[in-house]
């Protein structure tokens, strides 16, 4: 079937648009989902709607969110197909992210030299953003990795902003009670090798 | 303003989306107390790398222009799973295939080829596949992971070296190198790394470009007749076929304009 020249300039522009984002988008589906072909059906099927309603989509604002939109929901809908993101209880809040921290651990030697640190750390990482809930997930990423605002994360999840504040903090805290836990199974220690 | 109250604040100081008046509390703070300095600078460099190290996942390159073709087409999706038997007979088949093309020429679609691959599939697969500890009998262990990987490197040239690294990079499974050595094929002695990779052991048999010829044939046949779903790769320009549970490649198959091509197989 012919592609008419609207068609195809609806198409470069959509595209244009997505060009900067795009690898942010794979991303940020890649480390939701966790398997690199399952992220690309995600994100393909993402793209494929955001196509279908570029016509909603108000030009001169913010693109990069209106797509975030898409891939979120397709996202959540890929793992609850998989039953990767259970519907769980509210944790309690917690914004010390120190809070199960002793000082003189190995995590004072992570925080001596992070990015020799990460150096020795391999999927440990990931394994422990994949282990945070999923929310806390979606703010971890959506602020560390991709950027987002405190308030722009609230509009794309649909919550108020000390909600968000409080999942990104827990989030950080867990994820850092790992690292901790990574540095003192493998001897990390300040100044010295793993 | 103390320490514990800092603390507190501390994830929000860190993404800069603390108001001016708490902003100025907290640098106060930070300014009499060198402990807590020490720790937001620890922080701050700590979400850096942890964002550096979560950006390091590139999308293949054809991907975006595989949606540009399919936009507003509607979508046909390839069945996610081949039987790990069946999977083990399309080892047999890729080795014997290519003894039996080995250095043939390919027909103007490459069909026949690919029905003769896949009659080799069914006929002789599970044959091939109980002998195989015959075909293999001057399997040498490397010594090393070291080892092998750089004689995968002088055999096979980049191509190879790539369709390793993506399946040893990617998330959520455990591929690791658990051994490797040579084998014949067509009566070359070719490398062979066993990889341990989803409860599964995979091997990666990579043989010359002469028996390469029978891609785009095979890949069609599979995806019609047999619902496996062959990747493309860009870099290799190697078919992969990803085991949906944990996106490690299992199946492999390619016609080089880089030199080598593997075959890639779950045995049960």
């Amino acid at each position: 079937m012919a592609v008419g020249p609207d068609t195809r300039r609806r198409q470069a522009e959509f595209m244009d648009l997505l060009a900067p984002i795009r690898d942010r988008l794979y991303r940020f589906a890649l480390h939701r989902i966790r398997d690199r072909s399952r992220a690309e059906d995600a994100l393909q099927d993402a793209t494929f709607s955001a196509y279908r309603r570029f016509d909603t989509f108000e030009r001169g604002t913010d693109f990069r969110a209106w797509m975030y939109r898409f891939v979120l929901n397709t996202v959540l809908n890929y793992n609850r197909a998989t039953r990767r993101d259970p519907t769980v209880g509210v944790d309690p809040p917690a914004l010390d992210l120190h809070e199960n921290l002793r000082t003189g651990t190995a995590y004072d030697a992570v925080l001596a030299d992070p990015e020799r640190f990460l150096q020795h750390v391999g999927d440990e990482l990931r394994e422990a953003i994949y282990d945070l809930r999923p929310v806390e997930q979606d703010v971890l990423l959506l602020r560390s990795l991709e950027g987002f605002t405190y308030r722009e994360i609230a509009d794309l999840l649909d919550m108020p902003i000390g909600t968000v504040m409080s999942h990104l903090a827990r989030g950080r805290a867990k994820l850092r009670e790992k690292l901790a836990q990574y540095a003192e199974e493998t001897g990390f220690v300040r100044g010295g090798a793993a | 303003m103390n320490c514990a109250e800092l603390r507190r604040y501390l994830s929000a100081f860190l993404d800069s989306e603390l108001d001016g008046g708490t902003t100025a509390e907290v640098g106060a703070h930070l300014d009499a107390c060198p402990a807590c300095a020490e720790r937001v600078e620890g922080e701050t460099r700590l979400e850096r790398a942890i964002a550096q190290r979560l950006n390091a996942e590139p999308v293949r390159e054809c991907f975006w222009e595989e949606c540009r073709d399919q936009m507003g087409r509607p979508r046909v999706r390839a069945r996610a799973w081949v039987p790990a038997a069946w999977a083990a007979s399309l080892l047999a088949a890729l080795a014997g295939g290519f003894t039996l093309g080995h250095g043939a020429a390919p027909d103007a679609t490459g069909m026949e080829s690919a029905r003769d691959l896949i009659t080799v599939v069914r006929e002789h697969g599970r044959e091939l596949l109980r002998t195989g500890a015959r075909a293999i009998h001057e399997y040498r262990p490397f010594e090393s992971a070291e080892q092998g990987r750089g004689w995968l490197g002088r055999w096979v040239g980049d191509a190879n070296t790539h369709l390793v690294h993506l399946a040893a990079s990617i998330p959520q499974h455990d591929t690791r190198l658990a051994g490797g050595g040579t084998m014949l094929v067509a009566g070359e002695e070719v490398p062979l790394l066993h990889y341990r990779c989803c409860d599964h052991d995979l091997y990666v048999v990579f043989v010359m470009p002469a028996a390469l010829s029978h891609f785009e044939g095979v890949s069609r046949v599979l995806a019609e007749r047999h619902g496996v779903e062959c990747r493309r790769c860009p870099v290799s320009n190697v078919a992969l076929r990803l085991c949906p549970k944990s996106g490690a490649v299992i199946a492999a198959v390619g016609n080089g304009c880089a030199p080598g091509l593997a075959g890639a197989i779950a045995e049960p």
